[in-house]
This record gives C-alpha cells, sequence and structure tokens, in this order.
C-alpha cells in the first residue's frame, strides 16, 4: 500500500498546523511572572451575591472570598481596605500590585465556585499608587 | 430519538470539553472539576449509546437473514445421520481397533520409561543407601584403638586385687591363680 504524494503533503501540513496550534496554546497558557510592581496596588472591585442557605452574611463573605483568594498570590489585603458600596459591591486593595499571571490566578479564585451560596464577580481590576505607609 | 440523544450527548461532549479548557485557563478549578465531570459522564454515555444501537443493528441484521429454501432443508433433515457415539467399543473384524492399540501402546511405552527409571535408581540408590547405613552402624563400632586399655591405665590399675579378677581375665586372658 503506498501513499500518494498529495495525502502526503497534506499529512505533513497537518502535523506541522497541529505542532503549531500546539505551540501557540502553549505560549498563550504559559504562567509568566513579571518582576514586583513596587509604588502600586492593585484595587479590585467585586459585584457579590448571596442566596438563601448561605452561612454568613454577604459583606462576611465577600470578605473571607478575598482574604482567601490572597493566599493563591504574593500580596496582602490592605489593612482598613475592604468596603462596601452598595448594590452587591465590594472593594479592597491588594498590596503590592499583581502581575499579569497573578492578576489572572486572583481573578479566576475570586469567580470559581468556591463558596456555597455565594457567587462573586469582578467588576474591575486597576493598578493605583500603593497606599502610604 | 437516537439521533436526537447522540446529538445531545455530543454536543455536551463538546461544550463541557471547551468549558473546562477555559475554566482551567481562567484559573477556575472547581468549575473546571464540575465540567470535566460532565464531560467523563457524556463520554460514558456516549460510548453507550454508539455501542447499543451498533449492537441493535447486528441483531436486526441477523434477524433479516434469509432461512434459505424450504425444500432443501427438510431435505437435510431427513438426510441427518444419527450420530453413534459408542461406536469404537463395537468389534470390528476388518479394523484395528484403536482403543486396544492406544492401550497396549501405551502400556508398552510405560513399561519401558519404568524400567529405565527402576535401572536408574538402582544405580544411583544403592550406594546411597549403603553410605546410610554404614553411617548408622558407626554409632555401634568397636573403638577405633581397641578395647584393650592403654598402658598407664593398666599400669595404674592394681589388678591383683581380688575384686578385679573379671577385668584382669578381660584384659590378660587369665585368672589371678594362674600367675
Amino acid at each position: 500500500m503506498t501513499a500518494s504524494p498529495a495525502r502526503a503533503v497534506l499529512g505533513v501540513l497537518l502535523l506541522a498546523a497541529a505542532v503549531a496550534g500546539i505551540d501557540l496554546v502553549r505560549d498563550k497558557t504559559l504562567t509568566r511572572h513579571e518582576p514586583e510592581r513596587r509604588g502600586t496596588a492593585l484595587l479590585v472591585e467585586v459585584t457579590a451575591t448571596a442566596r438563601d442557605g448561605a452561612e454568613e452574611d454577604e459583606a462576611g463573605l465577600a470578605e473571607a472570598l478575598a482574604s482567601l483568594c490572597r493566599l493563591e498570590v504574593p500580596a496582602s489585603l490592605a489593612p482598613g481596605s475592604f468596603e462596601s458600596l452598595g448594590d452587591h459591591r465590594y472593594r479592597f486593595l491588594l498590596v503590592p500590585d499583581l502581575d499579569t499571571a497573578d492578576a489572572r490566578q486572583f481573578h479566576g479564585c475570586i469567580q470559581d465556585l468556591r463558596i456555597d451560596h455565594f457567587l462573586a464577580r469582578v467588576s474591575s481590576m486597576e493598578s493605583v499608587p500603593a497606599p502610604a505607609r | 430519538m437516537r439521533k436526537l440523544i447522540t446529538t445531545t450527548l455530543g454536543l455536551t461532549l463538546a461544550l463541557s470539553g471547551a468549558w473546562a479548557m477555559l475554566a482551567l485557563y481562567r484559573w477556575e478549578w472547581t468549575r473546571a472539576l464540575w465540567m470535566t465531570m460532565a464531560f467523563v459522564v457524556a463520554e460514558v454515555a456516549l460510548v453507550a449509546v454508539l455501542l447499543t444501537a451498533r449492537l441493535q443493528d447486528l441483531a436486526e441484521r441477523v434477524g433479516r437473514l434469509e432461512p434459505g429454501d424450504p425444500r432443501v432443508r427438510s431435505r437435510l433433515a431427513e438426510t441427518r445421520p444419527t450420530p453413534d457415539r459408542f461406536d469404537w467399543l463395537r468389534e470390528h473384524t476388518t479394523q484395528l481397533h484403536v482403543f486396544v492399540t492406544m492401550i497396549l501402546g501405551g502400556g508398552v511405552i510405560l513399561s519401558a520409561i519404568l524400567w529405565v527409571v527402576d535401572r536408574v535408581a538402582g544405580r544411583t540408590m544403592t550406594a546411597s543407601l549403603e553410605r546410610r547405613l554404614a553411617g548408622q552402624l558407626s554409632a555401634i563400632a568397636f573403638p577405633a584403638d581397641g578395647l584393650v586399655p592403654q598402658d598407664a591405665v593398666l599400669l595404674a590399675a592394681d589388678l591383683d586385687r581380688p575384686d578385679r579378677e573379671d577385668l584382669l581375665v578381660l584384659l590378660t586372658g587369665r585368672t589371678g591363680h594362674e600367675r
């Protein structure tokens, strides 16, 4: 059984496309950390919803989730920075600022289904000047 | 109906797989776990549906097989030979009896094997048994230097005492009165 030249060329092209695709996905999903951004902090605003059956009130759950997720990244919640903005919105400050990979990880942690009957969405994440100590 | 189920399962498979990959990319581990579970469930269900459909097709195909010409089948049934499974036990004058032949041949072969075993055992075991018997007899053998005590013992012993008469006879072969 011999393969025709056209079929062989097609196979080689498909193989090359597969390799290029895998390399592209690897490049896009690879975690790359950047040098620490000194002098800036990350201001995060989330929208949270607690349904009936939640063990804590909405603000307590939102603060607990922020405290939990900051353990996954090299940053801390700035003391006293957690505040309720009303209408299920909350805001807090992470110090120091996060690089792109860590920010994505923190974003995913906040939006993941971690606490029963509680769901949070990240409304915004922006770099701001770090508060003076 | 089967197409609907297959399509639904296929869509579930594709969507759950894509969503799992997206959740992994977004670092949403819990969502990724749930979607992966849904992916596996849909995969198993899809395989089960496809296999069931395939088996059903095969069963229907077997059921549709041509039964053949009825006259041919009846003729075959009429001429079907009656099996006689004990024919070999009956005596025939024109052919050798395979069963007896096998018994005789087997007997000859077994006898030959046993003869060889006997010869080998006779050559190897006799010497071994003799060695073992000699070892057992050594427990009751005479001392290598005989029963006569050494000269020093004899000198130390006062053979002239009257209560050593028996020892004197044993060692010297004469009584005290013959001196």
